[in-house]
């Protein structure tokens, strides 16, 4: 009998880990583009990963939950 | 705080025993289990710890102990509580009529019964390791090193059930002095008992508090100032309950400590911070209930003589003992026999060793404690039924919750709350009827809306923080309004449907990941697999997905190529190749602001990335698109001497340089006069009569002529006496 083995599903997926992000997930792009208008936010967010995802700087978390709450908005902080 | 001790007693007495000399160990053994064989000692501790689940070994063990060790067991069991301080045992064995309490807590350490508290119950969630180098040599050795904490002894939960029968050596009767007049309970007068809420109410007080403005603690472990002042002015917190039978001093101190020993505050460092409520709160009024009064003897910074003890000097609290053993006392007595709690008093002081001289203790700690205990604290988490005598005093007696949680009774008076008791007002206020709340539905009500006052209907109000907070506490809109919708009187009105929604749409529209961590994959078809095998994370783009925790990752599906701190500073991790514009990129050395600032001015070459290594390409095209966006020169010089460690490639700066306003290249006819050597063409371009024929030197051995200085440049070396030979180089 031929045993075929299917090496592909079964091999380990290689992945690199980012440890201890912050980031800010947006609903929508326009939304990201509204933070970082936000001069307050903007020195705070270290850089932008995709078009909703915006990366804080180490240790602002507080200064930007704060911020964006002044700003309006009631966003939920995911602990770990 | 009872539960998880229930679970995690094995370990402690594994880790307990272990800490035992051997020949210590097995003297302990041989008295307790008595075996037969010489076992070694890991197996020795093992079956010392499934001997304690053996009710019948248990039973024999405790029928052969002396009466006075059986009553002080009987004594800590009734309590609810595990740990203890050595001197409080001692304190509660004199209180028994034991002439030495220290002689009956040697005995029960060394028969088995009691372990002393050495692996620190209070962080039984991080309980610490094994340990290589037994150290306790004998109970009188490890007595005489108490530490700063002082010594503590632990009661294994299994021994506390079993010894809860037996009697204690408490009189049956409180007679007042010659002469005095005995008090009569008044027929008519009603039977006063709390409903047990207001300690869990207050409790949801406290946490909202806190989660406003954290607790405060200076160095000495006392609070704060101005968090104290807080603490006592707070007027749902530390005001009188509508059913007060006496004042409480510092009631808001007492619930904080009661609040940190149920875990519903954690300290942090200097400040208390919101912790979550213990399981119990699901369990009914009962379970709260005696979690609270097993939680009252370990409390140090509160007596109910003077309130708030914050004297860092005199961290002794006899109050504790002497409390406990007045309500033991009570439960010695027949059900339904009231007692003057003056009379009681006199006789806890009689018999505590704290009082025993008497002329050196303050008269404001003689008088009056125990009725404020009784009257303000154990009244008002139900243990105590009091009725009123026509001069104003009164007598109590235990009521049947009190009994039921000392465990001299099974039944008790607690009766199943009515479900419907909520009015949601279409002005966002909710009115909680009192008799209908249980401590779950209180916790559930508090953490959706905001506790405005406490009284026989409860005043909450729905804000859009509360409701926040509820999101944040796992709860969605729909599990919100079935809140409502089960518990109100009559439906929620739409008003109030419409606010929540509100809140909870715009809730969700920003997400904020405090420290999460995020796997990025080499290639989108990896992170599909991913996905595909289960990974519990979110996708944010073809190749990121991120976990709000590492916790339910199964990592034997992945193979780690690196692992990157986002804390840490950038580095170096970007090479240039040859061509001056192609950046390489070291996976294992690479962070994510990497990955946010390449593809602004660079462009991604997938057909020469590998799982290694990832290749960008700049080109005229990229380095425009980077300039719009704020990538100057001088911003890409510094991103390149911090990724690179060095300046701008001169390809670079060739693409840069090429702008409207920068001088263009010349094309000009040239000659080339090449030269044998170095020292020639030095000479010519010293000599005045050949070097003003020069137009530039191209290389060490070759110079560059316009053709009109040719006949001129040969002339003035033919001075010199060299010949210029000319090479026509052949037409292409």
């Amino acid at each position: 009998m031929l045993i075929v083995s299917n090496k592909t599903s079964a091999a380990r997926i290689p992945v690199k880990l980012h440890r201890r992000v912050c980031l800010v997930l947006t609903e929508d792009s326009p939304l990201a583009e509204e933070i970082l208008a936000r001069k307050k936010l903007a020195s705070d967010i270290s850089g932008r990963l995709t078009n909703e995802v915006l990366l804080v700087r180490t240790g602002r978390l507080e200064s930007v939950v704060a911020e964006l709450q002044r700003m309006g908005h009631t966003p939920q902080v995911l602990q770990r | 705080m009872t539960e998880p001790i229930q679970k995690t007693w094995p370990e402690i007495v594994r880790l307990v025993l272990g800490r035992y000399d051997e020949k210590l160990l097995r003297e302990v053994v041989q008295r307790f289990l008595r075996p037969r064989n010489q076992w070694p000692v890991e197996e020795l501790i093992e079956r010392c710890v499934e001997a304690f689940d053996n009710t019948v070994l248990i039973n024999r063990r405790l029928k052969e102990l002396d009466e006075s060790r059986r009553t002080l067991l009987a004594a800590l069991a009734q309590s609810g509580q595990y740990k203890w301080k050595l001197g409080q045992l001692i304190e509660i064995g004199m209180c028994m009529g034991q002439e030495d309490g220290l002689s009956a807590v040697f005995d029960l350490l060394n028969q088995g019964f009691l372990l002393p508290d050495v692996v620190k119950l209070e962080q039984k969630d991080r309980l610490p390791k094994p340990c290589k180098n037994p150290y306790i040599k004998s109970f009188e050795q490890w007595i005489g090193f108490p530490g700063p904490e002082g010594l503590a002894i632990f009661l294994p939960p299994p021994i506390s059930q079993r010894s809860i029968a037996f009697s204690l050596s408490l009189p049956q009767k409180y007679e007042p002095l010659e002469g005095a007049e005995i008090l009569q309970p008044d027929p008519l007068a009603p039977v006063l008992q709390a409903d047990g809420m207001e300690f869990p109410l207050r409790m949801s007080v406290l946490l909202q508090m806190v989660h406003k403005d954290p607790l405060r603690k200076n160095q000495q472990g006392g609070f704060f100032k101005r968090d104290l002042e807080n603490l006592r002015a707070n007027s749902m917190l530390s005001a009188d309950p509508s059913d007060r039978l006496i004042e409480v001093p510092d009631l808001g101190v007492l619930l904080t400590e009661i609040g940190l020993k149920l875990g519903i505050l954690i300290p942090k460092e200097s400040e208390l911070h919101p912790g979550a409520y213990p399981s119990s709160w699901d369990g009914g009024l009962h379970a709260v209930l005696a979690e609270i009064w097993a939680a009252l003897p370990a409390i140090d910074s509160w007596n109910p003589c003077t309130g708030l003890n914050d004297n860092p000097e005199d961290r002794s609290n006899p109050f504790n003992s002497a409390c406990l053993v007045a309500v033991l006392a009570l439960g010695n007595l027949p059900a339904n026999q009231w007692v003057d709690p003056e009379l009681l008093e006199s006789w806890v002081i009689d018999h505590h060793p704290y009082w025993k001289d008497r002329e050196s203790i303050r008269p404001s700690r003689l008088k009056g404690w125990l009725v404020k205990f009784l009257l303000g604290v154990a009244f008002q988490i139900r243990m105590i039924q009091a009725t009123k005598l026509r001069g104003g005093k009164y007598l109590v007696r235990l009521s049947p919750v009190g009994r039921s949680i000392l465990g001299l009774q099974k039944e008790n008076d607690l009766q199943d709350v009515i479900a419907k008791t909520l009015l949601v007002q279409p002005n966002l206020e909710v009115l909680a009827f009192r008799q209908g709340l249980s401590p779950a539905l209180a916790r559930d009500l508090t953490n959706l809306a905001t506790l405005k006052s406490i009284g026989p209907a409860c005043q909450l109000l729905l804000e859009p923080e509360s409701v926040y907070f509820a999101l944040e506490t796992g709860l969605r809109y729909e599990d919100i309004c079935g809140l409502l919708e089960r518990h109100g009187t009559r439906p929620t009105p739409q008003a109030v449907l419409d606010a929540i929604k509100t809140w909870s749409n715009k809730h969700e529209r920003i997400t904020i990941y405090a420290s999460a961590t995020l796997l990025e994959f080499p290639t989108p078809k990896d992170l599909e697999n991913a996905l595909s095998r289960g990974l519990p994370a979110l996708k944010i783009s073809d190749r990121f997905a991120v976990a709000a925790s590492e916790e339910g990752i199964d990592f034997s599906q992945y193979r780690l190529t690196a692992t990157r701190d986002y804390g840490l500073m950038p580095e170096k991790c970007v090479q240039v190749e040859n061509d001056g514009v192609t950046l390489v990129v070291d996976i294992s050395k690479s962070d994510l602001l990497l990955e946010t600032e390449l593809p602004r001015f660079a462009d991604f070459v997938e057909d020469a990335s590998s799982q290694q290594r990832r290749v960008y390409q700049l080109s005229p095209e990229t380095l425009k698109k980077a300039d719009q966006l704020g990538f100057t020169p001088t911003v890409l010089d510094d991103w390149f001497q911090q990724r690179l460690g060095h300046p701008l490639t001169p390809a670079i700066q060739l693409i840069l340089g090429a702008k409207s306003d920068a001088v263009p290249p010349k094309v000009e006819n040239m000659l080339v006069v090449h030269l044998e050597n170095e020292l020639i063409a030095d000479g010519i371009m010293q000599w005045p009569e050949t070097s003003q024929w020069i137009h530039s030197r191209l290389g060490p051995c070759a110079l560059s002529v316009t053709s009109e200085s040719l006949e001129k440049l040969r002339k003035a070396l033919a001075h010199a006496g060299h010949k210029l030979v000319e090479f026509n180089s052949p037409q292409s």
